[in-house]
């Protein structure tokens, strides 16, 4: 017999719902396939880049990882592939405070909140938690380089058409 | 001496002819189950069914005082009703070595209870007998012990909450962030000797990213001791070297910004110190030995030493090892690493060996007398229970007992090592006790679910864009207005669905199927029981098909809703039920629109509908 629904699945179902009736322009987010199922524990978002910022024009695709425990504990979220950006770890896994259940995760903030938060991220660095070398040096050390950079990876990561 | 003459002095002849009357099950046969079990029998119950699917192991013995060291292997729940029948042999024990789980203990087995008492060690099981309990409106006590500590509560449908009305505490899990560059706690640097540990010997697992091995996993080694030379290089000399000078550039915020205040230090590390005979010197046979933290410089050649051996380990077997808190290398080698990340980090609190082990195994001590004191007031709120004359109330002088053998270390008054509180009401927001409960008979193995779909959620439980799903598995999602940017291969799936039959699905019997609606806010709950004899076309429906009005769970403007009798309920119109509908679809989407976002502290919150067939 399979483990009865919990808390976490009820409130993935509620922002599965919440994200069909309303969400930001740009941004997609779904439950992911394992094999020939629907995993209410793992969905895949699409997060645009910031019109106005190095990031625009791409679409950069995250994994968003739920646990049982959810929403006590936050979702774990991990760029695929792991993103350019000094607060991601070369796994692709963010590196944000309100991802943090030491810090400001509440069980409250929603799945719209999150996505919405990861795209400020990332034209806004933060420079005090470094989770990559060579983006984190070139944004402290070479702004030129690493805005080239940012714009390569940009450049490369527009969206297909659906 | 009649066996029972000083019980039917304190009860009365007519409490202890109800106690022996009545039938009780019993979930558990552990630490606290044995107890329970003791208890009750002695105290005149007669009629107990007990479930346990364990076996007896020799950790058991110091505390599941029915089993003897012949009964090792056995199962608990068959040796503790044999002892049990010994310190009172008219009693009548049914025992099951079984899962509770197990479709075989259903909602008619659980309906020939009088109270379930609950002797369990995990959640998962609390969850499914709580919600089998609501589900039949049986009496459920639930006893737990944590350590020193200990808990009884009562629970009946309606009047009390449920055991998933409030967030269970749960264990404390850290950012990488935290664990990889910013360690603050021993506790944060024994979780990354953990992860040091699964990624030098453990499975390849992409998620775990505490440091980059690729190079040095495919360099060539001179020997075993090489290899350790070179990861303690790696991970406490170069890695936090790169840390602190990627933020050297922030001179201003250089200190400010590590948890510890201060930037990092590398292990020194030079020939002399990476001696490993030291270490062999050091140890001696003292018992306390385990209790004793090592120096920085036996934390040096015990981290060698200990990684070399476990790297031929893993060359000799050929295969991944695995965090054991009881094999004495590993465990030796993560107290050596997190001792050393503790060093560079200046954290002050290196572990003992002795220390390491509770806090890497998560140890928390069974401790037999919180069993017994558990077991103790388990019985007392039993026979509160089938004292009470209200059997719509049979809880009415239940509190929840809180045990402590030793003060709570968080108050600083000392308290009464026990004390009562009265229990508290429904959570009018929990989604279990709070959610809309049918059950429907048919028969799984051929019924499609595009029939139940059709037939059962939107005819008759009138659902306008079902969602169901299974535990974590998405079933089927009405497809809405075709608005939405979903990919074809997940309609696709659940085109597919519609199409198999419930057991293909993974729907046995007894299981719950949840389900949502893309439209209005309303959940339901719907228990799935096989008959094997009915007809494709058929099912047999058991429930309240009106959705239960939510009212607390509200805004102010919204609890108007009147909270009347099913006779006098104002029945409205086809047209009316279609405005309300709408006028509740605004409101929702003006709560998201204003970034309103209510505070559910994982606390599901639910909007009403009110549905009059």
């Amino acid at each position: 017999m399979s483990k009865p629904t919990g808390m976490a699945q009820k409130r993935i179902m509620l922002e599965r719902k919440a994200w069909r009736k309303d969400h930001p322009y740009g941004f997609w987010a779904r439950p992911m396939m394992k094999g020939e199922e629907v995993d209410l524990m793992k969905w895949e978002c699409g997060i645009p880049g910031k019109a106005g910022t190095l990031w625009e024009g791409g679409e950069y695709r995250l994994n968003m990882e739920f646990s049982e425990d959810y929403p006590a504990k936050p979702p774990k979220c991990i760029f695929v592939p792991p993103l350019f950006h000094p607060n991601v770890y070369p796994s692709g896994t963010v590196c944000l405070s309100i991802l943090n259940e030491e810090y400001d995760w509440k069980p409250s903030i929603n799945v719209k909140q999150i996505l919405l938060g990861i795209q400020e991220l990332l034209d806004n660095p933060n420079a005090q938690s470094p989770a990559q070398e060579e983006p984190y040096r070139l944004f402290v050390k070479n702004r030129p380089e690493y805005e080239r950079r940012v714009r390569k990876v940009a450049a490369e990561s527009r969206p297909q058409q659906q | 001496m009649d066996r029972y003459s000083h019980i039917k002095q304190i009860y009365g002849d007519e409490l202890f002819n109800r106690m022996q009357k009545s039938k009780v099950l019993v979930v558990g046969a552990g630490g606290i189950g044995c107890e329970l079990l003791k208890n009750l029998v002695l105290s005149g119950y007669l009629n107990i069914e007990i479930i346990d699917l364990d076996t007896i192991d020799v950790s058991n013995l110091n505390r599941q005082f029915l089993f003897r060291q012949q009964h090792v292997g056995q199962s608990k729940a068959v040796i503790a009703k044999e002892t049990a029948l010994r310190f009172n042999p008219a009693a009548n024990i049914n025992a099951h070595h079984g899962s509770i789980y197990s479709s075989e203990f259903g909602l008619d087995y659980f309906r020939q209870f009088d109270v379930v008492l609950n002797a369990l060690d995990n959640v998962d099981a609390r969850r499914h007998v709580n919600r089998m309990c609501l589900a039949t409106g049986i009496v459920m006590i639930d006893g737990g012990t944590a350590g020193y500590r200990g808990q009884v509560n009562s629970y009946q449908k309606g009047l009390t909450e449920c055991y998933e009305c409030a967030t269970k505490a749960t264990q404390k899990t850290y950012a990488i962030c935290t664990i990889r560059s910013n360690p603050s706690t021993a506790v944060h640097c024994i979780v990354w000797s953990k992860l040091l540990f699964e990624r030098l010997f453990g499975k390849i697992d992409e998620a775990n990213s505490i440091s980059d091995f690729e190079i040095l996993f495919q360099e060539k080694h001179k020997n075993s001791l090489d290899f350790a030379r070179k990861v303690f290089e790696k991970v406490f000399v170069q890695d936090i070297k790169k840390l602190t000078e990627l933020t050297e550039e922030n001179a201003d915020k250089k200190d400010t910004m590590w948890n510890s205040g201060k930037a990092p230090e590398p292990v020194p590390f030079s020939d002399e110190t990476s001696n490993t005979n030291t270490a062999a010197a050091a140890a001696t046979d003292d018992a306390l030995e385990e209790q004793r933290v090592w120096s920085l410089q036996e934390n040096i050649s015990q981290f060698l030493s200990k990684c070399a051996a476990l790297h031929d380990r893993k060359t000799s077997q050929q295969s991944d090892l695995s965090f054991d808190k009881d094999d004495d290398e590993a465990l030796q080698f993560v107290t050596a690493a997190a001792n050393l990340r503790c060093f560079n980090f200046h954290i002050k609190d290196a572990k003992s060996i002795f220390d390491t082990k509770a806090i890497a195994g998560n140890i928390v001590p069974a401790i037999a007398t919180s069993n017994a004191v558990i077991a103790g007031m388990l019985v007392l709120e039993l026979t509160k229970v089938i004292s009470a004359h209200d059997s719509e109330n049979k809880v009415s002088s239940c509190r929840t007992l809180a045990g402590y053998l030793q003060d709570p270390p968080m108050l600083k008054r000392k308290k009464a090592p026990v004390f009562a509180m009265p229990l508290p009401p429904p959570n009018p927001k929990c989604f279990v006790c709070s959610s809309n409960y049918v059950t429907v008979t048919l028969n799984a193995k051929q019924t499609k679910l595009d029939y139940f779909v059709k037939r059962v959620l939107l005819e008759k439980l009138g659902l306008r864009e079902p969602m169901v799903y299974l535990g974590s598995k998405l079933l089927y999602e009405h497809s809405g207005d075709g608005s939405d940017d979903d990919d074809d291969e997940m309609a696709q799936v659940f085109k597919n669905n519609l199409n198999k039959n419930l057991t293909d699905l993974g729907v046995t019997d007894q299981c719950v199927l949840n389900v949502s609606d893309g439209a209005v806010d309303v959940d339901w709950s719907v228990r799935i029981s096989h008959d094997g004899v009915l007809d494709l076309d058929e099912f047999k429906f058991e429930g309240d098909t009106e959705s239960k009005v939510v009212a607390a769970a509200l805004g102010e403007d919204e609890k108007k809703i009147p909270e009347e009798d099913d006779d006098d309920m104002v029945v409205w119109t086809e047209d009316e039920k279609r405005k309300a509908k709408e006028n509740k679809q605004k409101r929702g989407l003006k709560r998201k629109r204003d970034g309103e976002e209510e505070e559910r502290q994982s606390k599901v919150a639910k909007v009403d509908v009110v549905e009059i067939d």
